[in-house]
């Protein structure tokens, strides 16, 4: 009787660490992976966003320049009336005054149509980067079996990060690897 | 001669036999298959935010044949064509939706899109000016498409495709048909997927196997 009870309890002991541990490894397998990145590192230091904005930088220097070429237009006719206005007839002057207005309104039309285009390719060149940023960190989190990857911002969303969770520096560096 | 220095002499002419005939390909369905598959390194693809880029560059050989598969033709005529593909570099490029976003918006010329207005414009962009968008780069020069052809499929399928065609434009032709590698570059203001290269090596471009099935 005695040796019955005895294997019981063995039984029972083995078979409660047994369950323990599948617990411990199920509660495990369940709980989710979760990672952060230094979201202003990325834009700050990802090739594609750099690219990104050296590209519009150089159209924008473009776009100064044609407002620069409207502008001394205007100013140079402008100018030539203010100082000629005593030797010029009046038909002169009523022709050189519709034409500066026409300047003018050129110049106005120009810039707020380039404001508008300049805003327009800037929201797409840097939602261009944004997205293959998203689509790799998609990927890498797939590959790495990472559940949640939490982004940080300047207005402090996430206030502290453990080393171990930072993968900020591993995306950054397997990013520019596949940007060219 | 011994048996045994005819057997190695036979055993040197099989391998050697062996390994032309890798060069060659004997039908079209079988080329276009090695040109397509990516171990070959002549048709990359990206996927960015669901969208996914692929670019097949179509060697000269291929177009020649392309352009004479329906007639029978001489060798003369085959080598002449030939040379005048060889003088440019020829791209498919292909936009689609991967699989998980398909069910969302199946045809790529609907995707984001939110007005009439918009998908006008980038109909106009992918038909007149993506010329302005595609270029391909070399060490010392960047080329733009000196023709470019958009195929509307009228939703018969949810891709587009377009061919490009790269010449040397009055820079050195040397350049853009000697350098090592040369990069495709599409800076994707249509679709927001951001500047994408696509790289691809003269040695691989030099190897496409020779075709053996032209219409004699």
């Amino acid at each position: 009787m005695m040796k019955i009870s005895k294997n019981l309890l063995q039984i029972v002991l083995v078979g409660g660490i047994l369950v323990c541990f599948a617990f411990s490894f199920w509660t495990y397998l369940r709980t989710p992976k979760i990672a952060f990145v230094r979201s202003s590192v990325i834009i700050e230091n990802y090739q594609g966003m750099k690219e990104a904005k050296t590209t519009f930088d150089q159209k924008s220097k473009e776009w100064t320049k044609n407002i620069d070429t409207l502008g001394a237009r205007y100013t140079r006719l402008n100018n030539y009336l203010i100082n000629n206005k005593g030797s010029l007839s009046k038909l002169e002057i009523k022709k050189l005054e519709n034409e500066i207005s026409q300047k003018a309104s050129d110049y106005k039309s120009y810039t707020t149509e380039i404001d508008k285009i300049a805003k327009d390719e800037n929201d797409k060149l840097t939602q261009g980067a944004f997205n293959q940023i998203n689509s790799f960190i998609e990927r890498y989190s797939k590959e790495h079996n990472i559940d949640i990857v939490i982004g940080t911002t300047l207005s402090g969303s996430v206030l502290y990060g453990a080393d171990k969770i930072d993968i900020t520096d591993k995306v950054l560096e397997g990013l520019n690897k596949s940007y060219r | 001669m011994s048996m045994f220095r005819i057997y190695q002499i036979s055993v040197l002419m099989a391998i050697f036999c062996y390994s032309c005939k890798q060069n060659t390909i004997s039908s079209e369905q079988d080329y276009y298959k090695w040109i397509g598959d990516k171990s070959n390194h002549l048709t990359l693809s990206k996927t960015i935010a669901g969208v996914k880029i692929t670019v097949k560059f179509l060697p000269p050989e291929y177009l020649a044949y392309n352009e004479l598969k329906n007639r029978i033709s001489t060798k003369i005529i085959r080598d002449s064509l030939t040379k005048v593909y060889k003088r440019s570099r020829t791209f498919l490029v292909s936009f689609s939706l991967d699989d998980k976003t398909n069910k969302e918006a199946p045809d790529i010329m609907y995707r984001d899109i939110s007005s009439l207005e918009d998908y006008n414009q980038r109909f106009e962009d992918l038909t007149f000016n993506i010329g302005n968008y595609l270029q391909l780069k070399t060490a010392n020069n960047i080329y733009v498409p000196v023709l470019h052809t958009f195929e509307n499929t009228y939703g018969i399928t949810p891709n587009r495709s377009i061919y490009l065609v790269f010449s040397s434009n009055g820079t050195s032709q040397d350049d853009l048909l000697l350098s090592s590698k040369i990069e495709l570059v599409f800076n994707d203001l249509i679709f927001s997927t951001g500047i994408s290269y696509f790289s691809f090596d003269k040695s691989e471009i030099d190897n496409t196997p020779h075709i053996n099935f032209w219409k004699r």
